[in-house]
This record gives C-alpha cells, structure tokens and sequence, in this order.
C-alpha cells in the first residue's frame, strides 16, 4: 500500500486542499455575518 | 455561493484531480513499470527465465500476471512471493473473470483515495470552523 501512496500522494495532497477550501466555503461563517 | 454548489464543485475537482494524476500524469503507468521491474527481478533471482510475469493492464490493475512453463509448486509459491511485493494485491496465472474482484482497477482505487483525502480537508475544515465558533 506505501507504493501505491507513494505514487499518489501528491493526487492526495491536492485533494485534501480542495476538501479544506470547500470545508470553508461550506462551514466558516462569513464576514458578513460576523460583522453584523 | 450556495452549498450544494460548493460540495459538487468539490466533488467535481476531486474527480478531475484523481483522472488527470492517474492517466495523463502518468502515475499508473510509472507505478505498473517500477511493479513490472520487481516482478523480474524477483523471477530472474529465482532463475525462473522462462516464466514471465506482468502487470495487468486494460484496464491497470495491482494485479501480477503469471505464463509460461512452471510446476504446481512453483505456481503457488510464485503466486505467494508475488503477492507479497510492494504494492501488489494479487498474483495469479490467469486473467480474472470479472473486473469488480480485488483488487479493483487503479482508476477506482486512485477516486477511493481522492475522495478519502477530499473527505479528510472537510473533516478538517469543519473542525476548525467548530473553533472559530466557539473562539467567538
């Protein structure tokens, strides 16, 4: 299994980043809101 | 933006990160020529010349390939050295029958990956949004 991510993780890294961004899109609360 | 559109535009570049570093980036065809490369070796320390071993391929799978000419001791032995290569799921003399037997093509491994790791950032992200709250 450590060959297989060996050759995919930087696949896995990008995917990570893409699940954090649209986690905060999804989640975070906007600036909006925070201000009012 | 909406959250059903953010999570399919997530889902959509997961799946489009997952093709592209599979096929065009070339990471299914370096890892099945580094197995390749071992499975010769491994036949070439046992000084089994006649015997050939490759990995699947149409579609690429963890899956090693055995032909030529071997007795029933060496066919079972070969199947269990074989399988016990880094990064090989199975060893075996004849094709499989049905595409769904494990291990499953590489494409489908490499979108189970992609998407666990896709899942892990939002998992994440979610976690720390619990923080911000609470900080608040």
């Amino acid at each position: 299994m450590l060959a297989l991510l060996s050759a995919y993780w930087p696949m896995i890294a990008i995917t990570f980043v893409i699940g954090l961004a649209t986690g905060r899109l999804l989640f975070w609360p906007s600036r909006q809101k925070g201000i009012e | 933006m909406r959250p059903n559109m953010a999570l399919a535009m997530g889902l959509a570049a997961t799946a489009a990160s997952a093709f592209l570093w599979h096929g065009p980036g070339g990471a299914a065809e370096r890892f099945v020529a580094h197995s390749d490369r071992d499975v010769r070796r491994m036949l070439d320390y046992f000084e089994m010349q006649q015997v050939q071993g490759r990995m699947q391929r149409e579609p690429i799978a963890r899956r090693i390939i055995y032909s030529g000419p071997a007795d029933e001791f060496q066919r079972t032995e070969l199947v269990r050295y074989g399988e016990s290569l880094p990064g090989i799921g199975e060893a075996r003399w004849n094709r499989p029958r049905s595409l769904l037997a494990f291990p499953l093509p590489l494409v489908g491994e490499a979108l189970a990956m992609a998407l666990a790791a896709f899942l892990a950032g939002l998992t994440l992200a979610y976690g720390l949004s619990l923080g911000r709250r609470g900080g608040n």
